[in-house]
């Protein structure tokens, strides 16, 4: 072997040890967690954000469908609310539109991304609603959680993107802002089992997540 | 061990095996993410500007990249401007891999700024983007031909090359197994319930027939274990010819069936472009050839491009 083709052949021996190591990484971070995963993780979360992937699509699947409700009252006399859902609507929306509605796509991905975010925030620490066997999440619960992160700055970020969206829409039902109060409200409405599919008399129980008080809406 | 690892290893440095479908992928690749670019023009300020109603959650203030961040933000209009100059070159070939790796850093960027709008499908098309680097993608579709390598370095760029066509080979395979196993130990899915709550949910309900669709219980378990199926099988068999052809017909159908009836659709184009990886070059130039005939662009065989 001459000098070149010893140079071609070490370089071609190290491209396939790098070659085997990422991939090796990457499959362990890939898969279910495991403690190889966490430790590559832990000693390399630039290589873990950037490259390791973990690809569940649609797993565990949902069993419920989100509400978002924006409930506005005066904020003076408190008097009559309105109540407007919206994430139903953008699905509709939505799928009136297909497959030329990536307007309405961009709106989905933005709002629902931000409920999500916030029930995470708030049920990090305790089972998922969906897992709860009663009809009604601890409101108590929910309270205590908002308050511990309440300083947050992606807790923040999420709920003023969330006001800063009800401000659009109430514009878009032509409800005046001036002087009102707003409480963000989220829900999440059970599909009806599978078993019970055909059950003529089953009755979907929405339970709520996610809880504001009444807040000033400004301008 | 050492004869067998120097064979391996002459195999690879041989040829560029994927030379043809690299170079396609490379140019789809960026036809794709310029047509994301267009049906989003309307909503490039909600997505990326700072006017909008979205508050960015960003990473630390004192991060160096935060600064970026914030710049690209209240830039937007030129980071855009920048991002589509930089994919206009990859398209042509031009600055090659220089292009190449700085259009795989503004697409990261790019998915840095606005998290919530992203996909497995942005995902996927960002770590092809990265193997696309060190990819000789270079023999067709360009703007200005290649110079011919000395043997030496022709023989290591041959070796990149074809394990960066693995890698993106292995990275599907990969997105399919991981998805395989996390279903297959899912209570929802091993029951065979799965696609009934999929198909329900109103985000996904693509057409009015999901709701017919659905309530059919033999359709719900055979769709759900198909797609369980195909998740664990395809990674194993597609590197077996006799395979090859079917299983590459069932993804074909599993993703024509998620764009239609869940209106994911960027997603399933990025999963479909990578398929042709798994064809030889010669098949590759016959379907395009073929093709290219059929439409009268091409009167000449493509070897000869």
């Amino acid at each position: 072997m001459n000098t070149k083709n010893r140079d071609v052949y070490i370089l071609s021996c190290i491209a396939i040890v790098i070659f085997i190591f990422y991939w090796v990484a990457i499959f362990i971070l890939a898969m279910p967690v495991t403690r190889a995963s966490e430790i590559i993780s832990h000693r390399s979360p630039f290589f873990t954000n950037t490259f390791g992937v973990s690809w569940t699509l649609f797993t565990p699947p949902s069993t419920f469908n989100d509400r978002l409700y924006f409930i506005v009252r005066n904020g003076t006399n408190h008097g009559l609310a309105d109540t407007i859902e919206v994430l139903e609507n953008i699905a509709l929306q939505k799928q009136r539109r297909a497959p030329f509605n990536q307007k309405e796509n961009v709106i989905d991905h933005l709002v629902n991304n931000n409920v999500w975010n916030l029930k995470k925030h708030v049920w990090l620490n305790k089972k998922k609603p969906s897992q709860i066997l009663s009809s009604c999440a601890d409101s108590l619960y929910i309270a205590s959680a908002i308050a511990a992160i309440i300083n947050k700055r992606a807790y923040t970020a999420n709920l003023n993107t969330l006001t800063n969206y009800a401000r659009m829409v109430l514009q878009q039902h032509k409800i005046d802002r001036n002087g009102k109060e707003i409480k963000i409200l989220i829900t999440e409405k059970q599909i009806r089992p599978f078993g019970q599919m055909d059950d003529n008399n089953f009755k979907p129980t929405e339970i709520v997540v996610f809880e504001t008080p009444f807040n000033m809406l400004a301008n | 061990m050492h004869r067998y690892i120097s064979h391996y290893i002459e195999l690879l440095q041989k040829e560029n095996y994927k030379s043809f479908y690299l170079a396609f992928l490379r140019v789809a690749l960026c036809c794709w993410l310029l047509k994301e670019l267009f049906i989003n023009w309307d909503s490039l300020d909600l997505l990326y500007g700072t006017s909008a109603f979205v508050e960015a959650n960003a990473v630390s203030h004192r991060n160096f990249i935060y600064g970026i961040f914030t710049l690209a933000k209240s830039h937007h209009g030129w980071f855009i401007f920048a991002y589509t100059f930089v994919i206009a070159l990859n398209l042509l070939g031009v600055g090659k891999h220089i292009s190449a790796t700085v259009l795989f850093l503004f697409v990261c960027l790019l998915q840095r700024l606005n998290m919530s709008i992203i996909n497995g499908g942005d995902i996927l098309a960002r770590m092809i983007l990265f193997y696309l680097i060190f990819a000789g993608s270079y023999h067709h579709f360009v703007l200005f031909k290649e110079k011919e390598d000395n043997t030496e370095l022709k023989k290591i760029r041959n070796l990149i090359s074809n394990f960066a066509a693995l890698s993106i080979m292995l990275q599907l395979c990969m997105a399919y197994f991981s998805a395989g196993i996390y279903k297959l130990i899912d209570p929802v899915w091993f029951r065979g319930e799965a696609t009934y709550y999929v198909m329900s949910m109103e985000r996904y309900t693509g057409t009015g027939w999901n709701r017919y669709i659905v309530h059919q219980r033999w359709f719900d378990y055979i769709a759900n274990y198909a797609t369980l199926l195909f998740e664990l099988l395809f990674p194993l068999l597609v590197w077996k010819k006799k395979f090859r052809r079917p299983l590459l017909a069932a993804g074909l159908l599993f993703h024509a069936f998620i764009y239609v009836f869940l209106m994911i659709y960027g997603f399933e184009v990025v999963f479909v472009l990578t398929y042709g990886l798994f064809l030889s070059n010669r098949q590759c130039h016959n379907i395009f050839y073929k093709l290219a005939s059929y439409f009268r662009f091409a009167k000449q065989p493509l070897s000869a491009l």
